[in-house]
């Protein structure tokens, strides 16, 4: 028989090959169930909550006094102004702002109103936030000497979790594309990197192709705003702002993706490693999920990918129409982040030199 | 004018070449030698492709190369491979139909580069090599794996491209460049063994190759 003398060559190739096939069966599998388990975990139990003051009457020990209530189903934090909690509420720092009313401990007034100000764009935070109302309706209301109610108020339009996934979309092709198609496309490359050495040089070579890839990338974005326009949708993605994020985000993907395909010699490895890479950017960048469903570990972990600042920016943009200005700071931080990438892939073309 | 002198160039323990010299100006300069000698190495070297680890080499800035395993672009056709090596090189539409025409590309113009033949291949790889009229061209074994008819066509355009330009070529059909060569260089594990000039060089290389080889080993 041919196919057991064939496994047995199966065999021997494996044993060549354990690690690949470890980092392929093993690691990849492991990754995944990580990540699919934490999505699992929907309900967050210390997502980060605003406390802020609703007039200017509000007292610090108000302020204290909200902030124990709500202290055992969230990680709350106390804000001087509402304006700077909304605007946290709009960067997906905070998932929720309770809005606090003066003189909590005064029993001679009426009932204190509170209002839980949530983002209408974060749509994973609709069902749990009625949770948190009566929460913090029974909190209040063992705490305070008045009566309490609580209100819940969405800030921007409330959207549906599929409107929602747009920017998921949006950023996951990104990814796709820098650490999935382009080292495809750069390892067919490979075959006449010599020529393209003597003729012109690897700089211009990687340059060449991730400009391609970026302006590439407004095309996708153009289609789905014809689709959306056509079956009538509600959001659009095709804008400067939008643009310039993806353009960024996929250069700092696009040459951390180039950068290990030159170290690992555009081998298998390279592509493994692309792959892990990419795994590992939808799965830490709170694509789907927002970091505030994540354990307190996994959501350090989250803020301090470069990626996670990209999804958030981009629903600010598309979903919630707030101006690039709001999120100035994570672009330069996600500019900043290329000039780095480039650094190193431009150290990873001196060693490919150094090694050919 | 190509030269290098004291060209040195390990690989972890093994040593790919050993001090080695050379100078050749206007000319075809054949390089030969047993496989793993190290010629490759020289050529990438001098290409730049490969950093020595010491010694010096002098170049001309405009320098061609055609490799042992050609270097094109196999989901392009052949026009289009011209086409993104011509803009590269800065390449004349006159000298680029020249080519062509000596090479006898035009029938497969529209062809993918990796349908074609081992020997379509190669004269694809050598055109792409010369579109920006280098003043040196180095050969990695252009005749390798040809039939008779397409070794003629490459040894007459490698021929007539010396006759104003530096051309090295290394090779172990050395009686296909017996009329044309003017030096012969023999070379052996990294080392230079023996080279010869025009006037004095064999009419017959490549036995005389192989007698030398001979030698060495002890036959």
């Amino acid at each position: 028989m041919d196919v057991p003398s064939l496994l047995g060559k199966e065999l021997r190739w494996g044993r060549h090959k354990l690690l690949a096939l470890a980092a392929v069966f093993v690691v990849l599998p492991a990754v995944f169930a990580y990540v699919t388990v934490g999505f699992q975990h929907v309900l967050p139990t210390d997502a980060p909550i605003a406390v802020a003051p609703r007039t200017a009457a509000v007292t610090g020990d108000d302020l204290r006094v909200a902030r124990a209530a709500v202290t055992v189903f969230s990680d709350p934090v106390i804000y001087q102004s509402r304006a700077d909690a909304l605007t946290a509420l709009g960067r997906e720092q905070v998932y929720a702002v309770v809005s606090v009313p003066p003189a909590l401990a005064d029993s001679a007034r009426g009932a204190a109103a509170f209002t839980v100000y949530i983002d209408g764009s974060v749509v994973p935070y609709h069902e749990p936030s009625r949770a948190i109302v009566r929460l913090l309706q029974s909190g209040l209301g063992t705490a305070i000497p008045r009566d309490v109610t609580v209100s819940r108020e969405f800030v921007g339009t409330q959207y549906s979790l599929s409107t929602y996934l747009v920017p998921s979309f949006v950023v996951s092709l990104t990814a796709i594309v820098a650490l999935g198609y382009l080292p495809q496309t750069f390892e067919a490359e490979a075959a006449v990197l010599d020529r393209l050495r003597v003729e012109t040089s690897l700089y211009a070579v990687v340059a060449s192709k991730l400009l391609f890839f970026a302006a590439l990338l407004v095309v996708p974005l153009v289609v789905f705003d014809a689709v959306t326009a056509v079956i009538g949708g509600s959001v659009s993605v095709l804008g400067v702002a939008t643009l310039a994020v993806v353009v960024v985000t996929f250069l700092l993907l696009g040459l951390v993706a180039v950068a290990i395909q030159l170290l690992a010699g555009f081998g298998v490895w390279g592509r493994i490693l692309n792959l892990l890479v990419l795994l590992f950017v939808l799965g830490f960048s709170g694509v789907v999920y927002p970091v505030g469903f994540f354990s307190p570990a996994r959501r350090w972990v989250v803020r301090q990918v470069p990626t996670h600042y990209a999804v958030v920016t981009v629903r600010g943009l598309v979903l919630r129409g707030q101006p690039i200005s709001t999120y100035a700071d994570w672009l330069g931080g996600l500019v900043a982040a290329v000039g780095v990438a480039a650094l190193v892939a431009g150290g990873t073309i001196e060693l490919y030199e150094r090694r050919a | 004018m190509i030269t290098a002198t004291d060209l040195t160039k390990t690989y972890g323990e093994t040593t790919a070449l050993a001090a080695v010299s050379v100078a050749w100006d206007e000319g075809l300069h054949c390089l030969a030698g047993p496989n793993g000698s190290g010629k490759t190495t020289l050529l990438r070297v001098l290409a730049g492709l490969t950093r020595h680890d010491s010694g010096s080499v002098t170049v001309p800035e405009s320098l061609g190369v055609a490799f042992q395993t050609p270097n094109v672009y196999a989901d392009l056709t052949v026009a289009e491979n011209l086409d993104v090596f011509g803009a590269l090189a800065g390449a004349t539409d006159e000298w680029r139909a020249s080519l062509v025409d000596q090479l006898r590309l035009d029938p497969v113009a529209g062809r993918t580069a990796g349908a074609l033949s081992g020997g379509f291949q190669k004269k694809l790889d050598l055109a792409l090599a010369l579109l920006k009229r280098p003043d040196a061209l180095l050969l990695d074994e252009p005749l390798a794996d040809l039939d008779p008819a397409t070794r003629r066509r490459l040894v007459d355009t490698v021929t007539r491209y010396s006759a104003e330009h530096t051309v090295v070529a290394s090779t172990h059909h050395l009686n296909a460049f017996a009329d044309d060569y003017a030096t012969l260089t023999v070379v052996r594990d990294g080392r230079l063994l023996d080279s010869w000039d025009r006037p004095a060089a064999p009419n017959d290389p490549g036995s005389v190759y192989d007698r030398l080889l001979d030698r060495e080993n002890g036959f």
